[in-house]
């Protein structure tokens, strides 16, 4: 993996569902995930090897925690500020930014997720472009509980109705998103409106009820706790 | 396949080793769950396969060590591959004659088959299963129904 790459948090910290566990290490790389510092700051922050960076990646976007995503014009020319070269000439933006660029100087955490090649004037990120808004986060546990609360009184019924549920997803998308299992007490967030989708869809075909993604929130997983 | 009939079907299967076993503790069933690789398989399998509304398999798979136990519960003297397979195809008479019971005129169920942990591979298997792990003397064996849309129906 590319460790200049940027990831942030798929949701607030805040909305995690209770019962959700990592590893401490997993927990601090999300923490760090701000969408602004790079995969390698982050691994030099926490004293981890890439390899083991990668390894946290790769769970924590399985598990729909974290989502790559690049730096905005505006966080880029921040992170040069102190780092340009003080010049007397007038310069475009560009030429500001480049300059900045090819400084010798230990580059700031956001900017190192600029290429690295000297030769291109203006680095490549996503001027002016919007992160893209994540989907409302679905939560697998809040999934459950909802099946199960429509056959409360008899559990081998919410069961076998998850089942049903589920029998009617691809299991390509499933594993796509890393589910190759269920059980009924695991939660995870699925942030693939894909996913999402199709499990309003055969949720709402098996148990013949309307369903909208509020009902599936993480929140909504912590109110059945509840 | 609704969920009465899937709970005759478990009440019946599992109470084929109280009879079996009557002085002894029932089967105990276990958390289900559900899988969506690859599905799961012991040392031996007895399996049916079923046509309605959907399609699929009921299956059993329990260790050599469940079948060795109903082996001498049945005063069976020899303990080998070909008594444990015996034991496997009784097992697989049972499942047929219980999914019968259970899933009634509606359904399509197949000559059961007996296989070792071997035969498993190549089995037509719907991609997602309904996994029953049950305890029985301490053995841990698998009710599982495996199901998918007919296209036909």
């Amino acid at each position: 993996m590319n460790s200049s790459k940027i990831f942030r948090n798929t949701w607030a910290l805040q909305q995690l569902p209770i019962g959700m566990q990592l590893m401490s290490i997993e927990w601090r790389f999300l923490i760090c995930s701000d969408g602004k510092t790079p995969v390698d700051s982050i691994q030099k922050r926490l004293g981890i090897t890439p390899e083991e960076g990668d390894v946290i990646v790769r769970h924590l976007c399985s598990a729909g925690l974290l989502t790559e995503t690049s730096l905005t014009l505006e966080d880029f020319a921040r992170a040069t500020v102190d780092k340009a070269h003080p010049t007397k000439e007038a310069q475009t933006l560009p030429e500001y930014l480049a300059s900045a660029e090819s400084n010798g100087t230990t580059r700031p955490g956001a900017a190192a997720a600029v290429p690295e090649k000297a030769e291109k004037p203006i680095p490549q990120f996503s001027p002016l472009q919007k992160p893209t808004q994540s989907p409302m986060p679905m939560s697998l546990q809040a999934v459950i509980q909802f099946i199960l609360n429509q056959n409360s009184s008899d559990p081998t019924a919410g069961h076998f109705a998850t089942y049903q549920v589920f029998m009617g997803i691809g299991t390509p998308l499933l594993k796509r998103n890393g589910i190759t299992s269920l059980r009924f007490q695991e939660d995870r967030i699925i942030t693939d409106p894909e996913l999402q989708g199709a499990i309003i869809e055969s949720l709402q075909k098996v148990l013949k009820v309307t369903c909208t993604p509020e009902m599936l929130s993480p929140t909504a997983a912590a109110a059945h706790k509840n | 396949m609704n969920s009465d009939q899937l709970k005759t079907f478990q009440q019946i299967t599992l109470g084929y080793f109280s009879k079996v076993a009557p002085g002894d503790k029932p089967p105990v069933l276990q958390e289900a769950h559900l899988r969506f690789d690859s599905a799961v398989f012991l040392d031996y399998t007895s399996i049916v396969f079923i046509t309605g509304a959907y399609e699929g398999c009921l299956y059993i798979s329990t260790s050599s060590g469940v079948l060795e136990a109903l082996l001498a519960m049945h005063q069976e003297p020899e303990v080998s591959e070909k008594t444990r397979l015996d034991m496997c195809r009784e097992l697989s008479n049972v499942l047929a004659g219980n999914a019968s019971h259970a899933f009634g005129a509606n359904w399509t169920i197949s000559v059961p088959r007996s296989l070792t942990a071997a035969d498993t591979g190549s089995l037509p298997l719907p991609p997602s299963t309904f996994v029953m792990p049950f305890l029985w003397k301490d053995m841990e064996s698998y009710l599982v129904v495996g199901l998918k849309e007919n296209a036909k129906a």
